[in-house]
């Protein structure tokens, strides 16, 4: 071997790193800010505004750290390439999701809180009970990390999703609330997308499955009406691989399964606090965003009334989170009126409402995840 | 502000540098300790004070040992300055813990306000500590310069963990020291290094620890000899690699410091550890309390009190807490183990079970070090050894097996000197090849700088 | 004049420099200019402690004073004034836990401004309801993770701490000079 010396290595790189420093340097100063990170469904840090308190007290450095980071030139492809290389370490877990089998990511579940949970139990089961003129169903969906275990990579520690269903199907049974159980249905068609491949959310052919199988004890004729499948968009990036930042090019096609009918519908959909009333579940302009799931009734909404031409069924509230937003087109045509309640956002009072609107029956339909850890409903239900 | 941010990189660095390397001869001094000064104000400007009235009060007290001859008011000005530095350590990182302690000896609780730790304050006490020391000692002179002693005291590559480099080790640069382009690369070879180790390897590990430690209920014999290696692992190269970037930034300005880790996971006793592991910190104990103490010379027990005395110490001195204190004790006992038991057997095994041996111990050190409550202490060790472990072997062990093997195998090879001996050939014999792996290096933990909003040192808590 | 002894014999062995000011560090309780030096540095040690030691607490201030002038001088009025009912249910906070509050919310509810003070009776008391206030905070977020962006982001701009006896969460786009303004006030 011939005996070289260091120094042309440290010649090249003492230039080299110097002028990579003032290139990125300067490229930072001079390309724009961006408000929004597509990839990242987030806003990014803008440059902060700065005072001699803030100064002091340390917190405009911090921010203009994070503002700094935020728009660093290239910034997506930073991202990317922090992604890709985590999966070549072997990485299959980010921020609560798992990166699954097939493309899927799963979001992981956390376990409640027993007091957390009997605290709910306990507010619905009280609300049954004072409430026994009135029909009560509970729909709760289980998740992907349940119904897709098999994806989950290889020997992920997971906490079994079932027993706590099994919990709370058991006290809201006794207590007269009829549950619906659609674990079995959505395993009979687990060969099918269920799941959205990036999103927490479940496909609307879950939630038309699951609504054949609420049919039953909601005692509703299916027979009615036919739907047809149309793909509403194909690029649709949900919030898994924002969170996680695994896959975060991959697509998901987003159906709506409209009715297969001549006669056009007619239908009022109130969004009651924005004053607002549209002839359509759908938001088409969701669509040109990110968010697209929001499609379906427009995101999420603290109440939305929807009244119908029906003259087969009563007044119907949900109790609900936003996978019944993809759930409700089925269930609308078979009520005159239905009100829809997302307690995460709603601080109106329960009862008045009930009197206001004649409410014949009440439908829970939440995911096992959100539900577990939700602790708006019990404040809902039993106000304090 | 920390070594591994988007924006010492990307912005202080490059502005930093360009100014220094402008400036002719001795407005480089100025310009370092006013960068400096942003470098400590960026963050928690309340504490530069604290700061610069540490270097202010030592830069004086320097001179006036210097100038005493008498040896009872030499003593005395040595105690007071003593005092006063260890005072404002204690006042900021000791006096919630004394409060806490006292109070729950009484069984009361006593509020006082949180005061947030100043960064290195540890660091740089220390630091001016040995400079007050080797006056007295008469080993240096003191530095009649206020900016000369300013540039030792509030230089920012060692300020805010580490090294704690002496006076008398950089007491000629101080005065001349060559800054040129070659010496640069040197210092970015380094400090690269330093910063993949810090980003690519230390945050992944800690994340599989983490995610261990916050487990609910029972864990696997082997998930918990798992999370302890991966911290293991997390620990050495968050430190060492904060100090790798510590001595390249010092190579950037004309420094040379010296080596604060040197391949520690490769010693064959404990005391070789010590020996290799965080050397400043070792050496600084030794020179300023054990030998002054009587080292080992005055008789056995004499000894083994001072052991134990150095290493409460130096346990207390990675965090005001008594699970340090234990793990401070832990190697004090292990020390005294090995020096009057064990070194017989140790010295005639193979060098492979010697290595082992250091290496599990140290392992279990890190238990100690690593988890706050005594309990919590208590359930892992007991985890570890099947006590109250879940089973010997699981299936999140193997989860958590798979996603780390490569983190781990990377983990091992970087902790050897051969891979770095290795690089070193490639550097001569082929440059751009070496200087290619150096940028790939750097670029990955970029994009990890920018993909999370900053990570925090390890640490700085202390 | 034993003292004087000493250092005559002293400045014989050494140089002039040190001789002239040896004088007051050798012993005596005389004061010389190291000495006053000395406890000038000790003083301004001494000073910027305290004033750190301070800097924890809080004036105290009534909040009835805290509202009016908070009211008058920051655009917090434009949301909805709140009562001890939606102080239980969005912090669970009990109105008689505190020694009075302001808790203004913007009326829609998809809307996260918000700006809560808190004075507690002690510093126990200021405690636990901090922890309730982050957690109100954390589950804020919660309930708008990857759902709402802008809420997200002002969520994470959120300005939520304890100063003193006082507990304080603003969110909203002018979060930041709310607090501003109630620091000056305390």
């Amino acid at each position: 071997m011939v005996k070289r010396s260091y120094k042309p290595f440290f010649r090249k790189l003492s230039y080299l790193f110097p002028a990579i420093l003032f290139i990125v340097l300067l490229l930072n100063i001079v390309l724009p800010d961006r408000s929004f990170s597509e990839k990242e469904n987030r806003v990014l840090a803008s440059r902060p505004a700065l005072s001699v308190d803030q100064i002091l007290s340390g917190q405009a450095e911090t921010k203009y750290e994070t503002y700094v980071n935020d728009q660093f030139v290239l910034r997506d492809l930073w991202v990317t390439l922090k992604a890709d290389f985590d999966i070549l370490l072997g990485k299959t877990e980010s921020n609560g999701v798992y990166l699954g089998k097939s493309g899927y990511l799963l979001e992981s579940f956390t376990p409640p809180a027993d007091k957390r949970l009997t605290a709910t139990l306990d507010a619905i089961t009280s609300f049954a009970q004072s409430h026994t003129g009135i029909h009560q169903y509970m729909l709760l969906a289980p998740n992907a990390v349940n119904i897709l275990k098999s994806h989950l990579p290889f020997s992920a520690p997971q906490v079994n999703q079932d027993q706590y269903i099994d919990r709370v199907k058991d006290t809201v049974s006794s207590a007269g609330v009829t549950f619906i159980d659609v674990r079995d249905t959505l395993r009979n068609h687990m060969d099918e997308q269920l799941y959205y491949k990036t999103d927490h959310h479940w496909t609307t052919q879950a939630a038309y499955y699951a609504y054949l199988a609420a049919s039953d004890p909601l005692e509703l004729n299916t027979a009615q009406v036919s739907y047809e499948k149309l793909p509403a968009s194909v690029s649709f990036q949900g919030t898994l691989s924002a969170k996680s930042g695994f896959r975060s090019s991959a697509k998901d096609e987003l159906d709506v399964f409209l009715p297969k009918s001549d006669v056009a519908p007619e239908f009022v959909v109130n969004y009651v606090e924005e004053r607002k009333k549209v002839g359509s579940y759908y938001a088409a302009d969701r669509l040109k965003t990110r968010d697209k799931y929001a499609m379906f009734f427009d995101g999420n909404h603290a109440q939305i009334k929807i009244t119908t031409p029906s003259a087969e069924g009563g007044n119907l509230l949900i109790l609900k989170d936003s996978y019944a937003n993809c759930l409700i087109p089925f269930l609308a045509p078979h009520y005159r009126n239905i009100v829809m309640i997302d307690p995460r956002y709603y601080y109106g009072n329960l009862e008045d409402l009930i009197a206001a609107e004649d409410i014949r029956e009440i439908l829970y339909i939440y995911n096992a995840n959100t539900f577990f850890a939700d602790t708006s409903l019990e404040l809902t239900l039993v106000p304090q | 502000m920390v070594f591994s941010s988007i924006f010492f990189i990307f912005y202080f660095l490059p502005v930093f540098m360009l100014l220094y390397y402008l400036v002719p001869g001795r407005v480089k001094d100025i310009v370092l300790v006013l960068g400096s000064m942003v470098f400590y104000a960026w963050g928690e400007p309340v504490y530069l004070v604290l700061m610069l009235f540490s270097a202010v009060f030592n830069y004086y007290m320097g001179l006036e040992l210097d100038r005493i001859e008498d040896p009872s008011p030499r003593k005395r000005n040595l105690v007071f300055t003593i005092v006063i530095n260890l005072l404002i350590l204690g006042f900021f990182k000791y006096y919630g813990f004394l409060l806490d302690s006292a109070g729950s000896l009484f069984g009361i609780s006593i509020p006082h306000p949180e005061l947030a730790l100043p960064i290195g304050i540890s660091f740089y006490t220390f630091k001016n500590l040995s400079y007050i020391f080797d006056i007295y000692k008469g080993k240096i002179a003191a530095q009649r310069n206020l900016l000369t002693f300013g540039v030792y005291s509030t230089m920012f590559p060692h300020m805010a963990a580490g090294p704690i480099v002496r006076y008398a080790d950089i007491e000629e640069q101080l005065r001349s020291r060559t800054v040129n382009l070659s010496k640069m690369g040197i210092g970015v070879e380094i400090f690269i290094k330093g910063l993949a180790k810090k980003v690519i390897l230390a945050d992944n590990l800690a994340l599989i620890y983490n995610q261990i430690l916050a487990t609910d209920g029972r864990i696997s014999v082997l998930t918990a000899w798992l999370g302890i290696f991966a911290y293991t692992m997390q620990i050495y190269f968050d430190f060492s690699g904060y100090s790798d970037m510590a001595i390249g930034l010092g190579k950037m300005l004309g420094f040379d410091f010296q080596k604060n880790f040197d391949y520690p996971y490769t010693s064959g006793s404990v005391s070789e550890f010590w020996r290799r592991w965080h050397i400043s910190l070792g050496s600084w104990f030794r020179d300023y309390v054990y030998i002054p103490l009587g080292g080992n010379r005055a008789g056995t027990a004499r000894h083994i009190r001072n052991i134990l005395i150095v290493w409460a110490l130096t346990g207390l001195w990675h965090g005001a807490s008594w699970n340090f204190v234990l793990w401070g004790v832990y190697y004090g006992l292990l020390l005294l183990l090995e020096k009057y038991v064990l070194s017989r057997f140790l010295g005639a095994a193979p060098a492979l079970v010697q290595r082992l041996y250091t290496f599990l111990l140290v392992m279990i050190g890190w238990v100690f070090f690593s988890i706050p409550s005594f309990g919590s202490i208590a359930h892992y060790l007991g985890s570890m050894f099947g006590v109250s472990a879940s089973g010997f072997l699981d299936r999140s062990f193997l989860y958590y097996l798979r996603s780390g093997i490569i983190l781990f195998i990377i983990s091992i090879l970087a902790c050897q000197p051969n891979l770095q001996i290795r690089f070193r050939r490639l550097m001569r014999t082929r440059p751009w090849a070496a200087i290619l792996i150096d940028i790939l290096l750097f670029v990955i933990a970029v994009a990890y700088l920018v993909s999370s909003s900053y990570h925090s040192f390890l640490y700085q808590q202390f | 004049m034993k003292e004087r002894t000493a250092v005559l014999k002293r400045s014989t062995q050494k140089e002039k420099r040190t001789s002239s000011r040896a004088k007051g560090s050798g012993g005596s309780f005389r004061v010389t200019p190291s000495l006053v030096i000395k406890i000038l540095l000790v003083a301004i040690l001494a000073a910027y402690l305290a004033a750190l030691y301070i800097s924890d607490y809080a004036k105290d201030v009534s909040m009835d004073q805290i509202t009016s002038s908070m009211e008058a001088s920051t655009g917090i009025a434009e949301m909805q004034k709140r009562g001890r009912g939606d102080l239980r249910r969005f912090y669970s906070i009990e109105e008689d836990e505190t020694l009075g509050y302001l808790f203004y919310k913007a009326v829609s509810p998809m809307s996260v401004d918000e700006c809560l003070i808190v004075k507690a009776a002690n510093s126990a008391g200021a405690d636990s309801l901090y922890e309730r206030v982050n957690a109100h905070l954390d589950s804020q977020k919660n309930v708008f993770g990857g759902y709402g962006t802008d809420q997200m982001a002002l969520l994470g701009n959120a300005s939520v701490g304890k100063k003193g006896n006082y507990v304080y969460y603003f969110c909203g786009a002018g979060s930041d000079s709310v607090r501003d303004a109630f620091f000056s006030l305390i």
